[in-house]
């Protein structure tokens, strides 16, 4: 095996350790909170006014054309049943108590989840306040509606060919008219206000101040997920009014942006990294492979080396041997011979002359 | 060999017959159960257990010559206690002892004691006690080794106990009942049968004629200076005392738990109407003054007089008559507020000085807190629902602090009766004013904002005399809204005090005013009709009832 596994955990830890402390690093060094555009607009519902009307939901329905409910919108038995808002009504009124309504609509977030979620910057905040959808854009991932904290944006499942997410405008083109949204116009009574966002928070608390015990010390979107455009007042916990208490004070996208900004990094710097460790290890390998080559080659040569020299010296030993043996073998085949020549001299000077002896000497 | 497998082929056959007879059976039954199981544990899940008002809880302390091993983390036990006076027959002394001819409300001890004591004492005695009794039916209480039929973690019995409320009705029922002896020949009120005074240090308790107050007044929730807690007090005198005349249906009171404290028993209480004054020397009228005394230096009297508010006229009498018992506005003593809420505060009085006792508008027992408290009532809240709670403004101070004292002798001030005389003239001089009605507008066209609808042709005047008679039938509204034209403000509010007030769009624009707050037209015309309809309930005119109020264009 290449790397180990226990490497590879130890360089995964690392990696992540690396990737992360610089995410929250960025983060922190940006030193950022942001309050919204300066002067965007809002809309103040003080659900304790709502006397659940409808009459919202029918201009809403008017001023962004949308297809005619099936029951009209004075039929008020409708509220009996808790809706949210669909591709055919932006908003919707529903029914708390016998006395208690409140409207639901986009809250057109501060900093939006649906837009932080949209990878083609379909959504958009704009400096009026209101987030708007670009339909050209849109891919239909509807990751938007998932992102969605208020479970707001809705899809046109029945249009097959060119489907849309929907949701509330905040009627941004009559905004930039000069009108008010349809909703907050046809109002009866003043549940709705339209204004710049800073001085509804005022309004809002200036009401609660104003009639202690009438109202929930809380204006529901202050703060809600980094604030809303939508302000909400109750007088009964608004957990009761079906609104979420749940969700805290920090944006969507702050709580997903030290997660998202480490994405570049991995992506960037991890096949670098990976390779990396991976040409390291490769490295060692084959170093480790040439040094033991070396050695063994080393060690081949030197038993070779030694041997050689065994054999050399054997070879010499047995040719010094050898040449001993035949010089010994001549020594002695010539004394042999010298011995034989003598007996024959002493032979011979026997059978002829005691001089034949003499002439030897 | 052959028959052999013959054999087991039919056995084989035999147990597969039984099997699928058997798994038939066990669906069916399954199925026929199936329903019966999910409704009762549906049954099981709605069923919040019985409630009842003589629940007990029996916890022991967690310290106190515990040995090694006892479990004294064991659930506490709800104890049924009309069931068990029941079961012995209303005899208390089964249960508990007698101290001095009385019986003392604790299980089977007259004092207190330590943890490991109480587990022994209740063991030995409930269990024993269990052991010999027997019900009619045969069924027996838990017994040695059923521990968790007592200590039950999730016991399927709940209290519902309800505080009784001692109140005048009920006072009365007590003073006027014959069975109710006074302890004292000379006596001719029975008062001294319950009230009493203490003396701490000697431990006595004697009666004192004129200084009968509220049991809760010493006796408070928890023990305190040796004094019993109320709850032991109000059982050791009223169940003892109802035990005494328990053979007498009529006169004698309940003696069980559900008898005092269920809801439904609680109904079934006479309710006395023509309830005389409770007599204790109290004023019929009085002058409440910011200062607690006036000294004998008639300089000094001077400046401490010019140095506070006006006096306010108080009809202590009308008060009485309005509330359901004294505690209500003395909460803690009968005696004045100042004694406690001196004007810089004091310890005793909790530090809150005399102004903050008598205008916290968050306090029941403050005037202004109560008074708002009554300004809720359908009849009132049309109106005052809608007003902003805003700082006090001269006028307004005035409506109660309506004495100037500056000039009067501080002798006279000092004496209760001259200064009740002073207060009842005061309160004599209030004046309730109608307006002439035929010098208002009958109708009113409100058209300046008519656009989807006709313009509403507002019956002014029948809406003004129907307010007028909530108030003619309301003694409080009488005295609060003695100028003619204080009820118009209800609508007419922020206009001077004239039968010509400016129109509404005179101060509300076509959109609200968000920097002041103030509605725009529309939301200030809906906003007062349909809030003031929400708030005095009136059912004809609902709030989303557009036509009712103005036609639909054609």
């Amino acid at each position: 095996m290449a790397i180990s596994r226990r490497k590879f955990l130890g360089c995964l830890t690392a990696a992540v350790g690396a990737t992360t402390g610089v995410g929250s690093l960025a983060h922190a060094a940006s030193n950022k909170a942001f309050k919204g555009y300066p002067d965007s607009f809002g809309v103040l519902h003080d659900s304790t006014k709502c006397i659940g009307c409808r009459k919202c939901e029918q201009a809403c329905n008017e001023v962004n054309g949308l297809a005619k409910p099936e029951k009209p919108f004075d039929d008020l038995k409708v509220l009996e049943e808790r809706r949210r808002t669909d591709e055919a009504a932006y908003t919707v009124v529903n029914k708390f108590g016998p006395t208690v309504f409140a409207k639901t609509q986009c809250n057109h977030c501060q900093e939006p989840a649906c837009a932080s979620a949209c990878f083609v910057k379909a959504f958009k905040k704009d400096k009026t306040g209101a987030v708007i959808y670009d339909e050209s854009l849109c891919v239909g991932c509807r990751y938007c509606m998932v992102a969605c904290p208020f479970n707001v944006p809705a899809y046109t499942y029945n249009d097959p060919l060119t489907p849309k997410v929907t949701k509330c405008t905040l009627c941004h083109p009559r905004i930039i008219e000069g009108k008010l949204p349809g909703c907050v116009e046809i109002c009866p009574k003043e549940a709705l206000v339209f204004g710049k966002r800073a001085d509804l928070v005022k309004l809002a608390w200036k009401r609660i101040n104003q009639a202690p015990g009438h109202y929930v010390q809380h204006v529901y979107g202050e703060h809600e997920m980094g604030g809303t455009s939508w302000l909400y007042l109750s007088g009964i916990p608004f957990e009761q009014i079906g609104m979420r208490e749940d969700l805290g004070t920090t944006s969507a996208p702050q709580l997903t942006s030290g997660a998202l900004a480490s994405v570049p990094i991995v992506v960037g710097l991890w096949p670098v990294l990976l390779t990396g460790v991976y040409a390291i290890a490769k490295r060692k390998d084959k170093i480790a492979k040439e040094e033991q080559d070396t050695a063994v080659k080393d060690a081949i040569d030197q038993a070779t080396e030694e041997m050689n020299k065994q054999l050399t010296q054997l070879k010499d030993k047995m040719t010094k041997e050898q040449q001993t043996a035949v010089a010994n073998e001549v020594k002695k085949a010539l004394e042999e011979a010298a011995k034989k020549a003598e007996e024959e001299v002493e032979e011979a000077a026997k059978a002829d002359t005691p001089d034949a002896g003499k002439e030897d000497e | 060999m052959n028959g052999l497998s013959v054999n087991a082929n039919h056995g084989d056959r035999v147990m597969l017959k039984q099997r699928s007879l058997r798994l038939l059976l066990g669906t069916t039954t399954l199925l026929v159960l199936f329903p019966l199981i999910v409704f009762a544990s549906v049954k099981i899940m709605e069923d919040p257990g019985e409630k009842r008002a003589d629940i007990l809880t029996i916890d022991i302390p967690p310290s106190g010559n515990y040995k090694d091993g006892d479990d004294k983390d064991m659930p506490p036990v709800l104890f049924k206690h009309d069931l068990h006076s029941r079961a012995v027959e209303g005899q208390c002394s089964k249960c508990h002892d007698n101290k001095e001819g009385k019986p003392i409300f604790k299980f089977k001890r007259t004092e207190d004691m330590a943890g490991r004591e109480y587990m022994d004492l209740y063991h030995d005695n409930c269990v024993a006690c269990h052991s010999d009794m027997k019900g009619k039916s045969g069924k027996r209480g838990p017994m040695e080794a059923q521990c968790r039929v007592c200590h039950n973690a999730q016991p399927k019995v709940s209290s519902s106990r309800e505080k009784i409320a001692f109140d005048k009705s009920l006072h009365y029922t007590h003073e006027k009942a014959k069975a109710v002896k006074s302890g004292i020949k000379e006596e001719e009120t029975n008062c001294n049968a319950c009230h009493h005074s203490a003396n701490i240090k000697a431990k006595t308790t004697f009666y004192e004629k004129g200084k009968e107050s509220a049991c809760v007044y010493c006796h408070k929730p928890v023990a305190e200076n040796g004094v019993r807690p109320a709850r032991n007090a109000a059982h050791d005198s009223c169940v003892a005392c109802h035990l005494s005349m328990v053979d007498d249906a009529e006169k004698g009171g309940p003696v069980e738990c559900a008898g005092c404290h269920d809801s439904e028993n609680q109904k079934k209480i006479t309710v006395n109407t023509d309830i005389p004054r409770l007599d204790r020397n109290q004023p019929d009228h009085a002058l409440l003054t910011g200062w607690t005394e006036l000294g004998t230096n008639a300089e000094e009297n001077k400046k401490t007089i010019a140095a506070h508010m006006d006096a306010v006229p108080f009809n202590h009498k009308v008060h009485e008559a309005k509330n359901l018992s004294c505690k209500v506005c003395h909460h803690q003593t009968l005696n004045k507020c100042s004694s406690c809420h001196t004007a810089t505060g004091q310890k005793k009085g909790g530090f809150i000085k005399l102004g903050k006792a008598m205008h916290t508008g968050s306090a029941s027992q403050s005037c202004i807190g109560c008074h708002n408290e009554m300004k809720t009532a359908k009849e009132c809240a049309g109106c005052h629902a809608q007003m902003p709670q805003k700082e006090a403004k001269d006028q307004e101070c005035a409506a109660c602090h309506a004495v100037d004292v500056k000039s009067e002798s501080p002798d006279r001030l000092k004496d209760p009766k001259a200064s009740g005389k002073m207060a009842l003239a005061a309160i004599e001089a209030k004046t309730y004013k109608k307006v002439n009605l035929q010098e208002i507008p009958e109708t009113v066209e409100i058209k300046i904002i008519a656009d989807e609808y006709k313009p509403s042709d507002f019956p002014h005047r029948m809406m003004v005399e129907a307010i007028f008679k909530k108030v003619e039938d309301n003694g409080m509204a009488k005295a609060f809204h003695g100028t003619d034209l204080t009820l118009c403000a209800g609508c007419h509010h922020n206009s001077p005090a004239t039968l010509t007030p400016p129109k509404c769009a005179s101060c509300h624009g076509k959109k609200p005013d968000i920097a002041t707050g103030k509605p725009g037209l529309k939301g200030a015309y809906h906003g007062q009709c349909i809030t003031c309809h929400q708030k005095m309930e009136v059912k004809s005119v609902l709030p989303t009832d557009c036509t009712k109020c103005h036609d639909k264009k054609e």
